[in-house]
């Protein structure tokens, strides 16, 4: 039976070193041994992909057999096709046509719940975000029953029998309508989480002052909303740029796309994929990705400088 | 009383496309708020496909990938038609598959129809009342397009059976058996109402669909709609006939990129904003700029 060796003061401290650095080994890998299943599904699922797009958009490829490599060229079509242009052009008048309207409806919205002049709130705030619940596609199909030429709803009404959804001059004015009234619950919800960020101490001290109600709107409310703002000006831009559903479940009949004088960017990406041109297709997808990343910059830049500037 | 004949309308006599416009202004004039057609502004392709599956050869491309859109007179003439159609406003203007489509039958305001035999599976849904009210022929061969009892709006189905697949001759089999022998065409008439499109078929399918047994479990209200019932029991032999006449569009393996281009721009010659030549030109560069040689997809 042998008896334990006494530890030495020197052995106890270095144990101890070694003890504390397994545990600053451990402190400083756990954060990552918990993100890791993201990480790994965000590489395998996203960044993996992208590359693998990026690299096929420079190739002629049908999904399957081998890739004829075209350098430049799938862009080169692209650009210098009409239809991106005017698919460019429809994407960018859905955009402007509805964010401003959007964005100011649902933000005074947003101010008139939170007010005082409003009473029972909790009727409001659900009915406001009710459409944001139906599905898009649902959605458009009751505005084609609405807006139908013969035998819709709104013309039924005006007693007329205007192309609604035929002429895509007024077509393209229905997707715009559409776009705020499915869209105007979501931005209210948040800028009301927005506007409750807003000590009320700071209001409260600008009626003390004397503001009036457009007073504390302008220079106490808009100023701290700013972020928000941004934020829901560059989230409603790139979802713009992916608008797919509404033009298309609007106009197109019989499985097939919207006419390009109607249709958004994203049907030049979804027609090359249904006749299995991956490549170009990738190539507009890309391009698209450029598009919405040059916006959001803008829109980064502009908001910002407007808020500085204020400041 | 049919509503061709109050309007005296034989359609035998529809020989041309100017015959079909007379009679559909007749119809008109007699019954303001019906037509014999509807057209909108974007048609579905498919009356393109029959009607240019019509003509000798044709396609999008020659087989060495040079596009002829501009040469091949089927583009022409189809856009032709439309165009004549829809400005003559014999049609009502409403596109199929909108929502306003199985109104206007409802509503009598769409009275015929120029479309394929598929059709059978719609019209009786969209207004089961009007059971009885309704008729089929052959297309009328409308001079000058070429002989229009001929084409298709289909290029044919294609099984694809993979090796991998745990029976893959067994597969083979069942799908040789069920679509081209003469007991599996009448099984699946039976189960599904599909017409056989097997010749040797067709005497004993003709005596089926003359004396029609409600198949086990189906209620009255479907058997109603069944084509034999809904068009009345001449049905068939007429859906027969036209197999003799069928024709079908020589696709490439870049349809599905040249077709939208097409419809395209048989939309700007609908709406006025391109001639029929300027039209099939454009539509021809963008095939050409776009697909390049269709058949290296």
């Amino acid at each position: 039976m042998g008896t334990a060796k006494p530890v030495t003061t020197t052995q106890a401290v270095v144990t101890l070193a070694v003890r504390r650095r397994r545990i600053r080994w451990g402190d400083a890998l756990a954060p990552y041994l918990f993100i890791s299943p993201f990480i790994l599904s965000f590489i395998t699922l996203f960044i993996g992909p992208a590359i693998y797009s990026f690299v096929l958009s420079f190739f002629r490829y049908k999904g399957y057999g081998s890739a004829t490599f075209l350098g430049l060229d799938n862009y080169k079509a692209i650009v210098t096709y009409h239809v991106f242009w005017t698919e460019l052009r429809n994407t960018i008048f859905y955009w402007l046509a509805h964010v401003f309207v959007l964005m100011i409806a649902a933000f005074l919205l947003a101010v008139l719940v939170r007010s005082t002049i409003i009473s029972r709130k909790n009727i409001y705030k659900p009915l406001i975000f009710l459409p944001n619940i139906l599905a898009t596609v649902a959605t458009a199909l009751v505005f084609q029953s609405l807006f139908g030429t013969e035998y819709g709803v709104i013309n039924s009404l005006l007693g007329t029998k205007i192309p609604w959804l035929q002429d895509y001059g007024y077509a393209r004015w229905v997707v715009v309508f559409l776009l705020i009234w499915h869209g105007i619950g979501w931005w209210f919800v948040i800028y009301l989480a927005g506007l409750t960020t807003i000590n009320p101490e700071v209001e409260e001290a600008a009626t003390v002052d004397g503001a009036s109600g457009w007073q504390r709107l302008r220079y106490v409310t808009l100023p701290l909303m700013r972020n928000t703002f941004i934020f829901a000006f560059v989230i409603d831009a790139i979802g713009s740029f992916r608008i797919f559903n509404e033009p298309n479940v609007l106009v197109a009949r019989g499985g097939s796309l919207a006419n390009p004088d109607m249709a958004p960017l994203l049907n030049l990406l979804m027609s090359d994929l249904r006749s299995a041109r991956f490549g170009s297709s990738a190539a507009v997808g890309w391009i698209l990705f450029l598009l919405v990343l040059v916006v959001s910059y803008f829109q980064f830049r502009i908001m910002r400088g407007t808020g500085e500037e204020a400041e | 009383m049919d509503l061709f004949d109050q309007a005296g309308i034989k359609v035998s006599d529809i020989k041309t496309v100017s015959d079909l416009i007379t009679v559909g202004k007749a119809f008109h004039a007699k019954f303001p708020n019906s037509y014999i057609w509807n057209m909108g502004p974007t048609p579905a392709g498919y009356n393109g496909w029959e009607i240019m599956g019509a003509y000798p050869d044709p396609r999008f491309a020659t087989e060495d990938g040079k596009y002829v859109v501009t040469t091949n007179q089927c583009f022409a003439d189809n856009f032709k038609f439309h165009k004549d159609i829809f400005d003559a406003k014999i049609a009502l203007p409403i596109d199929d598959w909108s929502t306003d489509w199985q109104k206007g039958f409802t509503d009598s305001a769409i009275c015929g129809s120029f479309i394929a035999t598929w059709m059978k599976f719609f019209l009786p849904k969209f207004v089961p009342e009007q059971k009885g009210k309704w008729k089929v022929d052959l297309w009328p061969v409308l001079q000058p397009l070429a002989d229009q009892r001929y084409g298709s709006d289909a290029g044919g189905s294609v099984y694809v059976i993979f090796k991998k697949c745990p029976n893959p001759t067994l597969a083979v089999d069942y799908n040789n058996k069920m679509w081209l022998t003469k007991a599996g065409a009448l099984a699946v008439y039976k189960a599904v109402g599909n017409t056989p499109a097997v010749k040797s078929a067709r005497d004993d399918f003709l005596s089926m669909a003359k004396n029609p047994q409600r198949p086990e479990g189906m209620s009255d209200d479907v058997w109603a709609v069944q084509p034999a019932n809904f068009f009345g029991p001449d049905y068939f032999e007429l859906e027969l006939k036209s197999y003799d006449y069928l024709k079908v569009f020589n696709f490439d393996p870049s349809a599905t990129k040249e077709k939208p281009i097409l419809d395209q721009w048989l939309n700007k010659v609908l709406t006025g904003a391109a001639s029929i030549s300027e039209a099939l030109a454009n539509a021809q560069k963008d095939m050409e700029s776009q697909i390049g040689n269709p058949y290296k997809v």
